[in-house]
């Protein structure tokens, strides 16, 4: 909804009281989610540059070189409101926009990752969720034919009443066959084409009425439907078009549809745009002019077109039954000007209606902290077993299988490293052996407790996983999901965060290429009480693969290998698992952001890996070494014996060494017969570790200090800890 | 004369040449009450012939295949032979005549909606009603071909009574006949005329003015001048379009018996869940609504071949058509 | 030899198996889609790509099989050229009648993803003749791969030797444990009488390279590609 202000301000420019048309547009490009009006100003946080990005922020996907003109294009976007209110359509109109973000970049899409956050799944509501969500994902990216390779799903109780579902599309594109989302000049045609324009994102009959100033932008209910099959066939048609060179450039249309695509496209180079109303092809009856500019129907596409390959473009459009429409015109005024049944039913200038709205200060104040309490001594290993079985089994920590099988991994005969495993691996096919690892991650508890480190850390943890396969980071993008920003502590949380991930940025030199922001996820109870989310930062991460055939996975592998830690492991006990476990809330400062522990550990593992010295590898994150340790254990053919007498850092109680969240740390399963040379390369690095085990030709299960965890048990934990719950 | 195939209460069924042909002449005899009170009224015949001509061919722009062929003239008309479908249709919108009669309640009652009702055709038995159950048992039509029938007499119905409105007429009731021709298509037959149909004025002032058998039946005036009121008024008549709802048919696909039905076992177990307990089994399946402007004789055929072909793999799934 | 690869509008595995004929063989692939299908005359091979063809509306390849493409298919069916139907593939060769049978919801009603083991019950000399392989490791993604006919039909296959593959554990036995959807007799692919096509739930083209997790899926397009003499 425009405040009072900003209508203030815009019937001041137009000269007059905004039509129904008029406030409707403005209601759309000057709301949060496009405007980006409380947002926008801390992103110059973010270090954005790089030698290898090609094409940073600002349309639909960032691209990054990866070798003889190759791109990679990456985009990370939300669909948070929509998938509470309708799990499986929110969940697949959200994969359809973002891989149309990224092939409105010509880029051919080759992977989906997605990042969930739901309550308690012992609800039927989060159950229900889960169903919804996963089927959503499931049906739309296997329809298009784009393996979904990775994920992370996140149960907690503040993301009861607002789930979060983050979506992230990878594609690959050629330098010569890259298509800008901006006009060049006038006279260029736009042309429509793809699914039909009805009342999706506005809501029926309810918005059908004149009146819109008791209706905002941010409460309609956006339950739009997607239509997986027109997609692909977007995909054969921009490909055909490309091949031929006939567009100058495209857009997709998701939020603010038609109107935040054709006024965005013109006002980055000054210019304007008109828009021929009539010839837009409708679904529904008696559609409104405003219905008709704001619709969020998807799957529909505007290409830019000079007028001397019209024929051309709309040949081919109809040869794959996309219906193309000739619905537009780029102008030298800088108007945004909307022509139904030859009259100008609205002429706003532009650039005022794209950039115009003021940046709103918004006041911040940190929350008042949580009284700490103190953990429990645990009298021994038979407890201390209870709890670590108890851990495995939480559903945040148990198996996925239940999810990613239900994703179409192999599609497109690519995929390396499948979802379940430290991170995706993608092999691109046009370069020899190489290949991409890709990770999507965050920390919410650690954000909970401390955005600013735990957003870097949250970004340490995606990079670590990455680093975990022997990539080399080489991009980022995020999707900031938060509160509400007109209350200042929820302010305060985001703040924090686009900082503290604008530090890592910095620190690893990692361009940040492209986001999104999703602010307003919390609910009013009853009785009045907030019930907001955790500062979620989602990060993703890809990193560059050298040689593919020698890409690591988090699996042991051979019998009578030495296993190394690398990393301090603290006393870092908040904002983890264990804490969880044990009190059931959150208090405390969680593990430290430590760039130079963090940068050290990295540039070892891939040193030692480009010395093919590394068997596999896991890096440690949530869970702390446990889990780490049981994750590479439970799909191998072998059993680990660990001693952890030694293990370097403050850490002394057993508790604190399993299940310690401090950063910087990796598993590593080395040839013993190569031990020498590890430890080299270890010294010459000056990286904190220690050899803490072997992998057993004995047994197949977990002894740590004398304690053993039975495969069995640990597998039976590990695939009903989720499971048990949905039908 | 020896080429008279029937006579009728009012009209004479005359053979000609063409074996599927016949001529329909339009007699000036009236009867009422199951012939209980009989008149010659001169100049009847010709006017119901003149209003059925009208009528029938107004109909016909409206997708209803009727047995007129020609015109001949005066109180003649060439149709189609009809083997006759022995169901008298009635179409009420308003209660009147011997609705009132048998359940006992006043003339004039506004129906929310349309009444359809069947009679079997028999003058030894009076013309009986006819359940939709009774005319299935006796095999006298399938469910799907009565639920044709109903939807063309709605239809009939839709644009008689919008052309009577624009002659400041209401269509109370009528009585439609179906047979069908030497190919097997279902062709509306008999006439349309004040005789078959009850039409009134209804003034301001609340008076009722009747135009229809009823002026003969309760001895109300000059039935000849009624009559030739309406076809007057029905010659001055400019026609307006009226739209027509298309037949709507529905085609449900469900798993053969047997064949495993892995969805509908889930969704067993999630009802279960929420704590419904009084089902045996929950099946799936599919329905499609078609869309159809004119019934014609091959209709049913043509959607038995699309739901085979189509619409249900017959190795695992049956079907069932209906009319909306 | 020219090998033919058709996409429907939603067909999503055509590129990999393009990139599979350039890569593995000298052969060359032409896609074929509604717009030049009338090359399916001089086609020396066909294969029907894996993905979602017509969205798989009112179920899987039947709107294909009833495109002019689909008749063209059956019509070309008649005359014994090789054809090879991947997942969807094998789903519009069922509806178009090649093959007999349908393929129905998984048991789990879910969509599966994952790989298994497959044991090779018959073999053709168009897509698996090697004495060699007794069981291959392939992936499978799909929703509706439940092979289903009568009894009778059942009966013929056997009798035929018409079922080419079942899903099986790794030494190749057969039982519920392994069959991954509910498939009648556990059956994941088989072939016509004259054992000219075949229609397989898996994607040999995605077992391809020991870096995908299996390289068994050469096994069978390579023969198929292959030149094979028949008596």
């Amino acid at each position: 909804m425009l405040t009072d202000k900003e209508t203030e301000l815009i019937e001041q420019k137009l000269g007059h009281k905004m039509t129904p048309l008029e406030n409707a547009l403005f209601d759309a490009m000057w709301s949060e989610h496009i405007s980006y009006k409380s947002s926008r100003k801390w992103f110059s946080y973010f270090n954005t540059e790089g030698d290898n990005v090609y094409l940073g922020i600002g349309e639909g996907a960032g691209l990054i070189e990866i070798g003889e003109g190759w791109l990679v294009g990456l985009g990370l976007e939300s669909h948070n409101h929509p998938s509470a209110i309708d799990p499986f359509n929110g969940a697949a109109t959200g994969i359809g926009g973002i891989i149309r973000d990224i092939i409105s970049q010509g880029c051919h899409p080759i992977a989906l990752l997605d990042s969930l956050h739901f309550g308690n799944p012992q609800t039927k509501h989060t159950q229900h969720l889960i169903e919804g969500v996963v089927r959503g994902i499931s049906s739309y990216g296997n329809c298009v034919g784009i393996p979904t390779i990775g994920g992370e799903i996140e149960f907690h109780e503040n993301f009861e009443t607002n789930c979060l579902v983050n979506a992230m599309c990878v594609g690959i594109v050629h330098k010569d066959r890259v298509v800008r989302s901006r006009a060049q000049k006038a006279d260029q045609l736009l042309i429509l084409f793809g699914a039909t324009t009805g009342r999706d994102g506005i809501g029926g009959v309810s918005f059908a009425s004149e009146d819109l100033s008791s209706k905002s932008y941010e409460d309609r209910p956006a339950v739009q439907i997607g239509n997986p099959l027109i997609e692909k066939i977007l995909i054969d048609a921009i490909k055909d078009l490309i091949d031929e060179n006939l567009i100058a450039g495209l857009q997709d249309l998701g939020g603010g549809g038609l109107t935040c695509a054709s006024s965005e496209m013109v006002t980055q180079v000054n210019l304007g745009v008109e828009i021929y109303l009539d010839n837009i092809p409708l679904r529904e009856q008696g559609m409104k002019p405003w219905e008709i500019m704001i619709s969020e129907s998807q799957e529909r596409m505007l290409a830019i077109v000079d007028e001397n390959k019209m024929d051309k473009v709309i040949h081919i459009l109809e040869s794959h039954e996309l219906e193309p429409r000739l619905v537009g015109k780029v102008i030298n005024e800088n108007e945004f000007k909307i022509i139904s049944q030859e009259r100008i039913i609205a002429n706003i200038p532009v650039s005022f209606l794209v950039k115009g709205v003021p940046m709103i200060e918004r006041s911040f104040t940190k929350p008042e902290e949580i009284p700490e309490e103190t953990f429990p001594v645990i009298a021994d290993n038979e407890e201390l077993k209870t709890i670590a079985l108890k851990i495995l089994e939480l559903p945040s920590n148990a198996s996925k299988q239940w999810i990613y099988q239900q994703y179409d991994q192999t599609v497109q005969a690519n995929t390396i490293n499948q979802a379940g495993l430290n991170a995706a691996v993608i092999r691109i096919p046009q370069l020899q052996n190489k290949g991409i690892a890709i990770s999507i991650d965050t920390n919410s508890s650690f954000c909970f407790l401390d955005p600013r480190s735990g957003s870097a850390n949250s970004a340490a943890e995606c990079l670590r996983n990455i680093v975990s396969t022997g990539a080399t980071p080489i991009g980022l993008v995020d999707c900031l999901n938060f509160g509400n920003p007109e209350k200042p502590d929820s302010y305060w949380q985001f703040v924090e965060a686009v900082q503290g991930l604008g530090q890592f940025t910095h620190d690893f030199k990692i361009p940040v290429v492209g986001g999104n922001v999703s602010l307003y996820n919390e609910t009013i109870d009853r009785d009045g009480k907030r019930l907001k989310i955790n500062p979620t930062p989602v990060i993703g991460i890809v990193g560059e693969i050298e040689k593919l055939d020698h890409t690591l996975k988090n699996i042991i592998i051979q019998p009578n290998s030495s296993i190394y830690i690398i990393g301090n492991t603290n006393v870092d006990l908040c904002g983890t698992e264990v804490q969880k476990h044990f009190f059931n809330k959150l208090f405390g400062n969680p593990p430290d952001y430590n760039a130079n522990a963090e940068r050290k550990s990295m540039n070892t593992i891939l040193q030692l890996h480009k010395e093919n010295l590394i068997l596999s590898c896991n890096d440690i994150s949530q869970g702390g070494l446990f889990i780490s340790i049981v994750e590479m254990i439970l799909p191998s053919n072998y059993g680990v014996t660990l001693n952890l007498n030694n293990l370097p850092g403050d850490s002394t109680q057993l508790l604190e060494k399993l299940f310690s969240e401090t950063g910087a740390r990796y598993l590593i399963e080395i040839d013993s017969n190569r031990d020498i040379e590890v430890q080299t390369i270890l010294q010459a690095n000056n990286v904190v570790h220690g050899k803490i085990g072997e992998v057993s030709s004995m047994h197949t299960n977990l002894i740590i200090d004398e304690i053993i965890f039975e495969k069995l048990e640990l597998l039976r934990r590990w695939e009903e800890g989720l499971t048990k719950y949905m039908i | 004369m020896n080429n008279q195939l029937y006579v009728g209460k009012a009209k004479t069924i005359l053979a000609t040449e063409d074996q599927n042909q016949v001529i329909v002449k339009f007699d000036d005899r009236i009867t009422a009450g199951d012939g209980a009170k009989k008149a010659d009224i001169g100049g009847k015949g010709f006017t119901n012939c003149r209003i059925s001509v009208i009528l029938f061919k107004i109909l016909e722009k409206y997708q209803i295949n009727t047995h007129l062929i020609e015109d001949i003239g005066d109180i003649m008309l060439k149709c189609h032979k009809l083997e006759i479908l022995p169901i008298e249709v009635i179409c009420r919108n308003i209660s009147a005549g011997s609705f009132c009669r048998r359940y006992g309640v006043e003339e004039g009652r506004l129906f929310d909606e349309p009444l359809i009702e069947f009679f079997l055709k028999n003058d030894e038995l009076h013309d009986p009603l006819l359940s939709e159950g009774s005319i299935i048992s006796l095999k006298m039509a399938t469910k799907i071909q009565l639920e044709i029938l109903a939807a063309i007499a709605l239809r009939v119905n839709t644009v008689l009574q919008n052309i009577f409105r624009q002659l400041n007429l209401e269509l109370v009731d009528f009585k439609l006949e179906f047979g069908y021709n030497q190919n097997g298509s279902l062709l509306l037959g008999d006439e349309i005329s004040p005789d078959s149909m009850r039409l009134w004025q209804l003034n301001q002032d609340g008076e009722k003015i009747i135009f229809d058998k009823d002026i003969f039946r309760k001895d109300l005036g000059d039935v000849l001048s009624g009559y030739n009121e309406v076809l007057q008024r029905l010659n001055n008549l400019e026609q307006p379009i009226i739209e027509v709802k298309p037949y709507s048919f529905k085609i449900d696909v469900f798993l053969k018996d047997g064949v495993i039905d892995a969805q509908g076992e889930v969704i067993k177990r999630a009802i279960q869940r929420l704590g419904f307990n009084n089902f045996e089994e929950i099946k799936t399946g599919k329905s499609f609504k078609i869309n159809i402007d004119t019934i014609n004789s091959e209709i049913l055929m043509t959607l038995e071949k699309l739901a085979e072909e189509l619409l249900a793999n017959p190795l695992i799934e049956t079907w069932n058509i209906s009319l909306v | 030899m020219k090998i033919a690869i058709i996409r429907f509008p939603g067909t999503n595995n055509e590129h990999e198996l393009i990139r599979y004929v350039n890569t593995y063989s000298k052969h060359e692939p032409i896609l074929i889609t509604n717009n030049n299908y009338h090359q399916l005359d001089n086609m020396d091979r066909i294969i029907i790509a894996g993905g979602f063809s017509y969205g798989d509306y009112l179920r899987p390849g039947i709107i294909a099989a009833k495109s002019p493409i689909g008749k063209k298919i059956k019509e070309l069916s008649l005359s014994s050229i090789p054809i090879l139907g991947i997942c969807n593939g094998f789903q519009i060769l069922c509806e178009t009648g090649i093959l007999p049978g349908v393929l129905t919801k998984n048991l789990s009603t879910r969509f599966i993803s994952k790989m298994i083991n497959l044991k090779v019950q018959s073999k053709s000399p168009y897509f698996i003749n090697s004495d060699q392989n007794n069981t291959l490791q392939l992936p499978i993604a799909h929703y509706e791969g439940n092979y289903y006919c009568s009894h009778e039909t059942l009966l013929e296959l056997k009798k035929k030797g018409q079922i080419a593959f079942q899903y099986s554990s790794p030494t190749g036995q057969i039982s519920d444990e392994y069959n991954p959807n509910g498939s009648i007799n556990s059956i994941a692919g088989i072939y016509n009488a004259d054992k000219t096509v075949l229609g397989l739930m898996p994607h040999p083209e995605r077992a391809s390279d020991p870096l995908l997790g299996s390289s068994d899926g050469r096994i069978i397009i390579d023969t198929f590609l292959g030149d094979f003499h028949v008596n």
